[in-house]
């Protein structure tokens, strides 16, 4: 049943395609319902997500003597009381709002704060003039650092045209490079090479 | 259709069995591969499937003897195709049983395969006088009663092999060169009779067969007699196949004496016996052993068990030596070399110990790949080991021999020294002190300006129609709240003392969550900014590039409900006037990943053609800035910075948290600098010393 999967992927492909270039009664009506799916779809991929991390924590419980279980039972736990929470007490409820604004943002943000120190071993360890390109990676990193403290304003300029001129020629480079991998990826698919909603 | 050689019965053209009787019918028309048993075509030299060498490279009797005949090509000769030799379907007399092994049916093969037309051209008197009885039948008569039969007796007798080898003194005068220094009859047949002392020499198989005394005394024999090529020395000539008679030395043509007349009650095998030079060996080495060495079935019957002679019976005296080639030892086929004494006689010993190939191309060979069987058996050392080294094995077996007599303290590993726990230091300081220490304590107010991209953005809010609609997009995890929020609330703000009405949507699962977190204390802060008349929040945008195609495309949903009362958001106040996207003066993106500022710049604002500003975070900001460049961004904030410049530049009434932020922020990043400064201190300090210890 693989070609029909790779039938069905090709024609939906096209079809979507050609409703984004064209403006045709029939295409936009395709188009509309094939994006209704997609939202769909993705819905219950958002479930599914759900009962796979149940299930796996679960397996992990089962077996005891495996590090970590204690961890899955935290989890599982958490989860169980904010899905309770949001179902009996509703989404927009003060109890769910307290629980996200006193445990998961503080929680989620304390963790992304790490980054800055481990950001700043990195930078000890590895912005060091070793040879002609460390160097110039150096200049350019404490000029940015710099730059973005507003006491230094003379760097500021120069940090405006680290960003603005090479920086954005950089990624102008890596967005065209991501595009093009987009379209080929897209006619792989469109032609049957790639498949891989049939592995 | 094929007619058996045994029974007679007519099989299929192609069988290669007898329907009736089970004989092999191949071996009639092509060549049998010593090695694997493959049947070859007549004319072939090397087997088909194993590449065995099919015929035999012929030895040149001596040097000075020229070929009197075109050169043999091997076991093929005569190279006539099988439909021209009708003998091939006569089995030959006392022939080996056609379910021999493969070993002996190229035997047989060749004396099937003797030239047709010379057999008849004899007399059939004549044949029966020089055929050996022993080898003709069993029930050969004598010489004296054998002439007076009718040549087709004889046929019936002789098998055709023998027959077309029995030299006649007219076509050995033929075949013979005049300048031939072969020995004479006379000479040839003086060494058989002086050979005959060697029935002591005789090996073991051969002794029974030579029970009968010879009649006269032996006499020295001439070693010059014998060719010395060792091929050519087979005294056995009447015993073995053409193609080694044809190495044997080329009888005289003048004086064919028969044998008989001089020992009339001498057996074959005396006879064979005495042809062999008394220097040598008289049965060779590598024939007496032949039987032990070989397997048993390889020999025919005819040569297996020797038939005495009868007292008068005509004996072979000599075959016509054809002419042969002279070939070099290593172009000698190894099933023919195996045949030969001493050195070739170990490595088939071996042989017999490999396994025999089963498949693949080298099937029915054995020992092919020696090297396997070399690594298999252990080698012992080339020399004993040395006394130092012996010493290090006992010593290390000593060690492994004693336990612990007592277990040694644990030492603790000496803890090394790092700047990591200095640089969390001095970073979590400069975070923290900012926020209890404010800047201007010390007079040292951070300046927050060049804030153009700012400035663009504020213009860009102040331009918006009063109560007109705009939608936000908190697209950033909680994880950068701390930065991304500061940034909406200042926009948020800015927006309601506009006023306009906001619609807050999120293509993340937590986005409802923390548009609420910035929303709510902001209306709550206006005072008369209410939900649902001035704001609200539709939600999840579950289907990421679907979900945002179809908003583009298709507007809001007509049944989309806002996130707080679940009420249809046509219905509110915000939303009564709000189908599409074409409905919104601005759409503001809180980016906190690439992935999601790309997503709507990728899908709304092409389709949409909305202004879309957006405010980011300080990681995304590089790759905005290209969006920006482009025009497809109106306006673009980044960062904790950004937020604070918003703040200043959108006069609001009193400076957020995002001004705090940046003191904290400008502490830590030139805390930052500082300790990369220092790492290269470090580095350059320490430099020499490594790159001395690296050259020591």
């Amino acid at each position: 049943m693989k070609w029909l999967a790779t039938a069905v992927a090709i024609g939906v492909g096209l079809i979507v395609l050609a409703d984004f270039f064209f403006a045709f009664p029939l295409l936009d009506a395709l188009g509309f319902v094939f994006k209704e799916w997609t939202i769909l779809l993705t819905a219950f991929a958002l479930l599914l997500g759900l009962v796979n991390l149940a299930l796996v924590h679960l397996d992990r419980l089962a077996r005891r003597a495996e590090p970590g279980a204690g961890y899955s039972a935290l989890v599982l736990l958490t989860a169980l009381t904010v899905l309770l929470i949001g179902l009996f007490l509703g989404a927009s409820s003060d109890a769910l709002a307290w629980v996200f604004d006193y445990l998961y943002v503080p929680l989620h943000g304390a963790f992304f704060a790490l980054v800055a120190f481990f950001l700043a071993t990195a930078a000890y360890r590895a912005l060091r003039a070793r040879s002609i390109e460390t160097t110039l990676m150096l200049v350019a990193a404490l000029v940015v650092f710099i730059g973005q403290a507003p006491l230094l304003g003379a760097l500021n300029e120069a940090k405006e045209w680290v960003l603005r001129v090479p920086g954005v020629a950089g990624v102008r480079g890596i967005l065209l490079g991501v595009a093009l991998g987009t379209i080929a990826t897209g006619l792989r698919l469109l032609i049957g090479m790639d498949r891989p909603y049939s592995e | 259709m094929i007619q058996c050689p045994l029974c007679g019965y007519e099989n299929r053209d192609g069988s290669k069995f007898c329907g009736n009787c089970g004989a092999r019918l191949t071996q009639s028309s092509g060549l049998t591969c010593p090695m694997c048993g493959e049947p070859n075509k007549v004319e072939s030299v090397f087997c088909s499937k194993c590449g065995a060498r099919l015929v035999p490279l012929i030895v040149a009797p001596t040097e000075q003897a020229p070929p009197t005949t075109p050169p043999i090509k091997g076991l093929s000769l005569p190279a006539k195709p099988p439909a021209e030799t009708p003998a091939q379907t006569e089995p030959p007399a006392q022939t080996a049983p056609r379910e021999a092994t493969s070993s002996s049916e190229w035997l047989d093969r060749l004396r099937t395969l003797q030239p047709e037309e010379e057999a008849p051209a004899k007399p059939a008197s004549e044949e029966e006088a020089q055929v050996p009885e022993g080898l003709g039948a069993p029930a050969t008569p004598s010489a004296e009663e054998a002439a007076p039969r009718a040549p087709v007796e004889a046929e019936e007798d002789i098998p055709d092999w023998l027959r077309t080898s029995i030299p006649t003194e007219p076509r050995a005068e033929e075949e013979t060169p005049p300048s031939e220094p072969a020995p004479s009859r006379e000479d040839w047949l003086r060494q058989l009779r002086e050979a005959t002392t060697a029935v002591e020499e005789v090996p073991d198989w051969l002794k029974p067969a030579a029970a009968i005394p010879a009649t006269e005394e032996p006499a020295p024999a001439e070693p010059s007699a014998l060719p010395p090529l060792e091929l050519a020395s087979v005294p056995i000539e009447t015993a073995i196949p053409e193609w080694l008679r044809e190495t044997a030395p080329e009888p005289s043509a003048e004086k064919p004496a028969p044998v008989e007349e001089e020992k009339p009650g001498e057996t074959l095998i005396e006879s064979l016996v005495a042809a062999a030079p008394p220097t040598t060996p008289v049965a060779p080495a590598w024939l007496t052993e032949e039987p032990a060495a070989a397997e048993e079935e390889d020999l025919p019957d005819w040569l297996r068990t020797p038939v005495p002679i009868e007292p008068g019976a005509p004996l072979v005296a000599e075959p016509a030596a054809p002419a042969i080639e002279p070939a070099a030892p290593d172009q000698v086929p190894a099933w023919l070399t195996a045949l030969k004494p001493g050195e070739v006689e170990a490595p088939f010993a071996e042989l017999e110990k490999e396994p025999i190939e089963t498949s693949g191309p080298l099937f029915g060979l054995a020992g092919v790949l020696p090297l396997a069987a070399a690594i298999a058996e252990p080698h012992a050392l080339p020399q004993p080991p040395a006394p130092r080294s012996t010493e290090g094995a006992r010593a290390f077996e000593a060690i492994l021999a004693s336990a612990p007599a007592s277990a040694a303290p644990a030492v603790r590993p000496r803890r090394v020294w790092t700047m990591r726990p200095l640089i969390y230091l001095l970073l979590a300081l400069a975070i923290v002190i900012p926020f209890f220490v404010p800047f201007d304590l010390f007079g040292l107010s951070v300046p927050i300006s060049g804030g153009v991209a700012a400035e663009e953005f504020v213009r860009v809010i102040d331009a918006l129609p009063p109560n007109s609609t705009v939608l936000l997009s908190f697209d950033y995890e909680p994880g950068l709240a701390g930065e991304m929020d500061l940034q909406a609330t200042a926009i948020v703000r800015h927006l309601i003392r506009r006023p306009v009405k906001i619609v807050a949507v999120s293509t993340l699962e937590t986005g409802p969550q923390m548009a609420r977190r910035v929303l709510e204390p902001a209306a709550r802060a206006a005072g008369n900014y209410d939900y649902g008349v001035h704001y609200v929040i539709l939600g999840y945008l579950p289907g990421n590039e679907a979900a945002l195609s179809k908003l583009a495309t298709d507007g809001f949903a007509p049944d989309a409900r806002e996130a707080v009362y679940q009420v249809a958001f046509s219905t509110t106040p915000v939303g009564a006037n709000v189908k599409t996207l074409r409905d919104v003066a601005l759409v503001i993106e809180f980016a906190g990943t690439d992935a999601a500022l790309r997503m709507w710049m990728e899908q709304v604002q092409p389709r949409a053609n909305a202004r879309i500003v957006a405010g980011v975070s300080a990681a995304v900001e590089p790759n905005a800035r290209a969006y920006r460049s482009a025009g497809q961004l109106t306006a673009l904030i980044g960062g904790l910075l950004g937020a604070a410049q918003y703040e200043i530049l959108s006069q609001q009434p009193q400076p957020g948290l995002a001004v705090i932020s940046v003191n904290a922020q400008t502490a830590a990043q030139l805390t930052l600098v500082a300790i990369v400064i220092l790492g290269n201190i470090v580095y350059w300090v320490r430099r020499p010393r490594r790159v001395k210890d690296q050259r020591g």
